[in-house]
């Protein structure tokens, strides 16, 4: 759609507002503060509830996870994966535990569902990894980020 | 007409109905653990009370019979508070395990605690614990979890005829065993799983394998034997987990045996056949649909042919088998076979007390009003073989025919004596119609999709027939598709 | 003519002009690109080298590595053809453009560019129109919708602004009487009007204010720079004419670019302002300076360079200046503004300045 604004005549050769327009520019490079975060080296400061990498609490070296599967339940990317499995001390345990974190979107409903306070999301946003199976139930459990 | 009122609205029922079966019929409910209606009444949980008016005592609405005028009030405060109470004792000693337990999301314990029950506990002692013994193959048991409701140990002595689970100790140590703690005996162990209320005796087999809220159901038959129990698969991602009985009064009522509950098993079988297999007796190669087509079509045209249906097969496939038979097959036999020893429906008769009869294939007396006549023993000069079976007839001896083609569900051992094999659906892959051994017809649903590359039978006979010959050679002959629909019985 | 005297300096020249043009890209890059950040209060590439100087360097390394890749829908001549006939009219245009004066050495004139050609801006108009052919080629042979439509633009753009330049151009012409650049910037040392000690030179802006406009307007849209990058328009058709083109391939579209972004300021600063006449209070500098004979000849013409390359530097700062504050015009808009508005104007312009002529005002 055209839309005509109603201008006057000296608006209308543009050159004020062109060199208005090259004043608000050149007021900002010389005087404008930079907003830039030199990120490797100085970092952001997020929220103590930043919902970032997941881990899995662990209470005397033992998983708090009893693979109930809540968490899957409630996943709204259906990005967790749990198999349960029985071992000597412990009536049920993950056997497998993974989170495909491309998928998840970290609302961290995980975390809220969990009744064993067993998936929590750490404040970690840097997850890129070399290998494939990263994020298997070993990884989870190194307790990154346990605050 | 007898009525009575409960919470304020006027229910009418007959003559010796309970509280609870005539508030069910209302819409009204009633929380129990320990009333079943497939069992005797011995109103033990106490969690179904109700007020009752001009009696001073709340009554067990599971034994007290509605009579008329009546005046019960479910939601009274009275009422109410006992059953917030009766929950808390309940969950005095159980453990509250819910994250582990296979129950959880189907638990009457849970639910009730949930509706009826207080969100808090008061108490702070210890629970009661106890080491179980192994309860055989089919039970878990975790005794824990347990309300001593006692419906297994009714069950036991009323339904399966055997007196096995007992309640020893009192009170608080109460507890459900096996008499000396021996491993369950009935064939029927699955039901107490079914019936516990709590996550008390849960399925071995079922044991941690998936949560109740993911499965989805379907609502179908057992194929066990002839009598055709009303069951229902959970399945999940084309994985079934396990099957549980659907109340039929006439048929199955509320019970299904371990047979037939354990029947799924062979359709997930890794040694179950599902690509179609060219070679000879005892030497198949793995091949495509469309030269497994031709060499079966190889191996028996021109042959005397002996067509031989399983009794495990639909009444619609058995319908267009005859068809096939008569179109394709020159003047081939038809016979059907099925369990050996029961070769016709006079041979079929009751296998215990309860639900199993002698008749290993579903749809025997099916078969049979359609005219098919037993299988005895292979007529001489017979050339070829066609076996066409569900997946639970046993295939006879094929006495040195060579061209043996089967078609149906077979593992790898049973296809020895095969040359040429057709995957095809199992019970839980097909729609279909089976007759019991009362004649009702039931049908089949299909939950699953058909493994690997099985295909369903009118899919096989359609190939059969069509494959590489033009359309102008079949003039007459209507497609597969609409033989299998006109085929009611 | 002694022909050692002739191509000696005429080879220095060329090599000075194309080595000098070819570091004005990769520095001119880097000061967009810092120049940019900072007025969106960014900071820039700032990681290789100090103040990320050398980013420029890495940029070229990278690209000459890259590799160089040829779509399998495209036409591999013309689509291999397109960024050199990009590159060669950007660079030849600047062959008549005079840097500083001339100065005597053994007896004979040097001047200080490449080619002192009687019709010095003609030239320089038909050079940069041959430009456009390269965008049409490489739209036409990436088989491409976007490249196509970028290119498609481009040409339609390139024709509507070059009348209007052309015709700003004629003013000029007309004060100055001559179309040999050499002589338009001779002729701006003259003095317009004296007041006092003060004198205002007859520099181009100052006899030909709304011609400037014009042909300041008209090099943007010319080349292919905000607010006038619709070729690109990276928000619609992608990236325009050179979608298809990776590596050093993308990278001579690119120094095409800037080349003619110094071509153009260069063309602004000689026809405007006075090309190589020294800036105000340089002389002066020059003055006080103790030397004599050919040392004070040498510093003049240093002076005169340097003079013609602040002003360059000035118009090329203007470009990326520009290109930062002002967002991309619509097409119909450019169209408007190309027909409806330069055009006219451009043609009154002419009238004014002849009448002006006639009347012997300036």
């Amino acid at each position: 759609m055209l839309v005509k604004a109603k201008k006057n005549a000296l608006q209308n050769l543009y050159i004020v507002e062109i060199v208005k327009g090259l004043a608000i520019t050149m007021k900002n490079m010389l005087f404008g503060k930079t907003v830039t975060i030199q990120y490797p080296e100085e970092r952001r400061q997020y929220s103590e509830r930043y919902r970032g990498q997941h881990y899995i609490k662990a209470t005397n070296g033992v998983e708090n996870c009893t693979a109930c599967m809540l968490c899957p339940t409630v996943c709204p990317a259906e990005c967790i994966h749990i198999e349960a499995g029985e071992r000597p001390d412990k009536e049920k345990y993950p056997v497998k535990f993974e989170i495909d974190v491309l998928r998840c979107c970290f609302c961290g409903m995980c975390e809220e569902a969990c009744p064993k306070d067993a998936i929590k999301l750490s404040n970690i946003y840097e997850m890129s990894q070399q290998q494939r199976e990263a994020y298997d139930k070993g990884f989870l459990l190194e307790q990154r980020g346990n605050k | 007409m007898l009525k009575c009122t409960i919470d304020g609205r006027e229910v009418e029922f007959q003559s010796g109905q309970n509280l609870i079966e005539v508030a069910k019929k209302a819409g009204i409910e009633i929380p129990y653990f320990c009333y079943h209606p497939g069992l005797s009444i011995v109103a033990q949980c106490r969690m179904c009370t109700v007020e009752i008016e001009k009696n001073p005592k709340l009554q067990t609405a599971c034994s007290t019979p509605a009579s008329d005028g009546m005046v019960v009030s479910t939601k009274s405060e009275k009422a109410k508070k006992n059953q917030r109470s009766v929950m808390e004792f309940l969950l005095v000693n159980h453990p509250l395990d819910c994250p582990i337990c296979d129950k959880a999301g189907e638990c009457d314990l849970q639910d009730n605690s949930f509706k009826f029950g207080d969100a808090y506990m008061r108490t702070s002692e210890d629970r009661r614990t106890f080491m179980d013994l192994d309860m055989g193959p089919v039970i878990k048991k975790n005794m824990n979890r347990c309300i001593h409701c006692t419906r297994c140990i009714r069950f036991g002595a009323e339904v399966a005829g055997i007196r096995e689970m007992v309640a020893i100790q009192r009170g608080n140590n109460t507890e459900i065993t096996t008499i000396d703690g021996r491993p369950l005996e009935t064939e029927y162990a699955g039901n107490y799983s079914d019936i516990c209320p709590t996550g008390s005796l849960t399925l071995k087999d079922f044991r941690f394998k998936k949560r109740a809220w993911f499965l989805k159901k379907t609502a179908t038959v057992c194929e066990g034997c002839s009598r055709g129990c009303n069951m229902e698969i959970q399945q999940e991602g084309g994985q079934i987990y396990r099957c549980i009985p659907r109340e039929n009064q006439e048929i199955n009522q509320w019970w299904m045996c371990d047979e037939g509950r354990f029947n799924y098993r062979y359709t997930m079988d890794k040694s179950r056949i599902t690509e179609p297999k060219v070679g000879t007796p005892g030497a198949l190669a793995q091949t495509d649909w469309g030269s497994a087509i031709q060499a079966a079509r190889k191996a028996i045209q021109g042959k005397k042919t002996l067509l031989l249906l399983g009794s495990d097969l639909t009444q619609e496939e058995a319908i267009l088998l005859q068809k096939f038979a008569k179109q394709t097959l020159a003047n081939a036999d038809v016979r059907h076979f099925g369990t050996p020893g029961v070769k016709t429906v006079a041979d079929d008769a009751a296998a215990d007390r309860l639900l199993k009869r002698k008749s290993k294939t579903s749809n025997l007396h099916g078969v049979e009003k359609l005219g098919i006549s037993a299988f005895e023993s292979i007529p001489a000069g017979t050339e070829a073989i066609l076996v066409v079976r569900g997946g639970r007839a046993v295939l006879p001896s094929f006495g040195g025919v060579a061209s043996v083609v089967g078609v149906g569900v077979f593992a790898d051992s049973e296809a020895k004596a095969l040359s040429t094999v057709l995957p095809g659906a199992a019970f839980t892959e097909k729609d279909g119609t089976i007759v019991n051994f009362q004649g009702q017809e039931q049908k089949l649903k299909r939950s699953v999709l058909p493994a690997g590359k099985s295909k369903a039978l009118s899919e096989i006979l359609a190939l059969w027939t069509h494959q590489g010959a033009g359309l102008s050679s079949q003039t007459g002959s209507k497609s597969s598709a609409a033989t299998l629909s006109e085929g009611a019985v | 003519m002694d022909s050692a005297m002739f191509w000696i300096p005429a080879i220095a020249k060329v090599a000075l002009v194309a080595i000098v043009l070819l570091q004005v890209v990769p520095v001119m890059i880097w000061v967009e690109r810092r120049g940019s950040a900072l007025m969106q209060n960014r900071l820039g590439p700032n990681r290789v080298g100090p103040l990320g100087l050398l980013q420029s360097a890495v940029d070229a390394i990278k690209m000459i590595f890259k590799e160089d890749f040829v779509p399998a829908h495209v036409m591999p001549f013309y689509f291999l053809l397109a960024p050199v006939a990009a590159v060669i009219p950007a660079f030849m245009s600047f062959a008549v453009i005079p840097f500083a004066s001339q100065i005597e050495l053994n007896g004979q004139i040097i001047q200080f560019q490449i080619a002192d050609l009687n019709v010095g801006l003609l030239y320089i108009l038909s050079i940069t129109s041959i430009g456009v052919y390269a965008i049409i080629m490489a739209g036409w042979a990436s088989n491409n919708k976007y490249a196509l439509l970028g290119s498609l633009r481009s040409s339609s753009q390139m024709i509507s602004y070059e009348l209007s330049m052309g015709l700003s151009l004629i003013g000029i012409v007309m004060v100055f009487s001559s179309v040999k650049l050499g002589d338009i910037a001779r002729a701006q040392g003259e003095t317009l009007i004296q007041l006092g000690s003060l004198s205002l030179p007859k520099w181009g802006i100052f006899v030909q204010p709304v011609g400037f406009l014009i042909f300041l307007t008209s090099t943007y849209a010319e080349t292919n720079r905000l607010p006038f990058d619709l070729p690109e328009g990276e928000s619609e058709i992608v990236a325009g004419y050179h979608l298809e083109y990776g590596a050093m391939k993308f990278a001579l579209f690119m120094l095409a670019e800037y080349i003619n972004m110094t071509t153009a300021s260069a063309m602004c600063a000689t026809l405007y302002f006075g090309g190589w006449q020294l800036l105000p209070g340089m002389s002066w500098i020059l003055g006080q300076l103790p030397l004599d004979g050919m040392a004070s000849e040498w510093a003049r013409v240093a002076f005169e360079a340097a003079s013609f390359t602040i002003k360059v530097g000035f118009f090329l700062w203007l470009f990326v200046w520009v290109r930062w504050t002002l967002p991309r015009f619509r097409y119909d808009q450019l169209m408007d503004l190309g027909w409806k508005f330069m055009l006219p104007l451009s043609i009154l312009n002419i009238f004014v300045t002849a009448f002006m002529i006639y009347r012997g005002v300036i």
